[in-house]
């Protein structure tokens, strides 16, 4: 028979592995957590309406800084469309301006750029208008257009490809988000996070 | 053949942690593992609900069984059995060319697909629980079985660091693949 102290020791050996081992597993966890958090952020497409591929009737709307834009299917430019839902009484949306008038430069190429906004008074989005230097821009007032699209909160962008047919949207808090959107489209998902769950179990 | 209580004894505790971890599952997410099992297409549609408790409560009699001294033996014999048939369950479906199918077979909520690998690892658990139904060499004393038990955790938690690490793995593919 062993002496009592080896005995305990061995137990206390044992002790001190479980303890390794959990703190082992807790690390390991921590780094998984870790990589979710550094995992590119896309846009959160909430939208009970809305889905991938789903084509958009051609509407007309007169646009605040002039003429009239045909939104979704029968649009002549032969463009997609970015439909960017924002309000003058919305602080984050003026914060994405800048990342929408820039990502406009680099995407005018394919897409038009079109900023959907909803409200009485018209006095309000013109000063919104001449503020954030949006002449460039066709930019509707319609409160329709973001309740038929299931639209509850802003800053939203729709991106539609040129026949009308919605490719990526989402809630678009960030320059991130909103260039979300483009790199969804190249990539065939809807949003980036439908990209990183279905890359996980692929 | 004779095995020391040193080797058996920690692995039935792990043994028995790793069916206790399964059957909590499948009874908590009976209605995902029923999927699991409409999978396989091995049981009749009707029968899944009574299958999956079923399975579940033949994981839990084994692992009880496991970690009575006495009954040890008879417990590794049926976890075993049981992991002999997953596995074969798992080859059959590999052959009728369902593998991808959701293994059914991690306890996390990651669904594992199935694949060759899946069944090394179900090898490995057969040949485990084997081990321990063989008869030991002499009668455990009481700082066997304190120390099997401690030991039986390490290798538990162990166990689910790896799948920690694999999952991490992936994520990384994942980024990569975002990048």
């Amino acid at each position: 028979m062993l002496p009592d102290g080896l005995i305990f020791s061995q137990i206390a050996l044992w002790v001190v592995v479980l303890l390794l081992a959990g703190m082992n597993l807790l690390l390991l966890r921590q780094v998984g957590i870790l990589f979710e958090r550094i995992a590119p952020a896309g846009a959160l497409a909430t939208s009970k309406v809305l889905a991938k591929g789903l084509e958009l009737p051609g509407r007309k709307e007169p646009s605040l800084t002039g003429g009239e834009i045909v939104i979704g299917s029968g649009n002549a430019s032969g463009k997609g469309q970015l439909l960017f839902f924002a309000s003058p009484d919305c602080p984050v949306c003026k914060s994405i301006l800048p990342a929408f008038r820039s990502l406009a430069m680099n995407e005018n190429s394919s897409t038009e750029f079109v900023l959907a906004s909803a409200g009485e008074d018209p006095e309000e989005h013109f000063a919104f208008i001449k503020n954030e230097g949006l002449h460039r821009f066709p930019y509707i007032v319609s409160d329709r257009l973001g309740m038929e699209l299931g639209i509850s909160k802003l800053p939203y962008a729709v991106l539609l490809d040129a026949s009308g047919k919605v490719e990526a949207f989402g809630l678009v808090n960030t320059r991130e988000h909103l260039e979300s959107l483009f790199e969804a489209r190249e990539r065939g998902v809807v949003s980036l996070q439908q990209f990183m769950t279905e890359g996980r179990r692929a | 053949m004779m095995v020391d209580p040193a080797l058996s004894l920690p692995l039935a505790w792990f043994l028995g942690g790793i069916l206790v971890f399964a059957a909590m599952h499948k009874l908590r997410h009976r209605a995902e593992f029923g999927m699991t099992l409409e999978g396989y297409a091995m049981v009749p549609r009707s029968l899944i609900p009574i299958a999956t408790v079923l399975l579940a409560l033949i994981e839990l009699l084994a692992a009880a069984a496991l970690v009575i001294p006495t009954m040890m033996q008879l417990g590794a014999a049926m976890a075993a059995l049981l992991f002999a048939a997953y596995g074969l369950a798992m080859a059959a479906a590999i052959m009728r060319g369902r593998a991808g199918i959701d293994c059914g077979c991690t306890f996390g909520n990651r669904s594992d697909p199935l694949g060759w690998m899946t069944i090394v690892r179900n090898i490995a658990l057969t040949a485990a629980a084997a081990c321990v139904a063989l008869p030991t060499s002499r009668a455990p004393a009481w700082p066997d079985i304190v120390s099997s038990a401690i030991a039986g955790g390490a290798l538990l938690l162990i166990l689910h660091s790896v799948r920690a690490a694999l999952a991490n793995r992936e994520r990384i593919r994942v980024l990569k693949g975002a990048y």
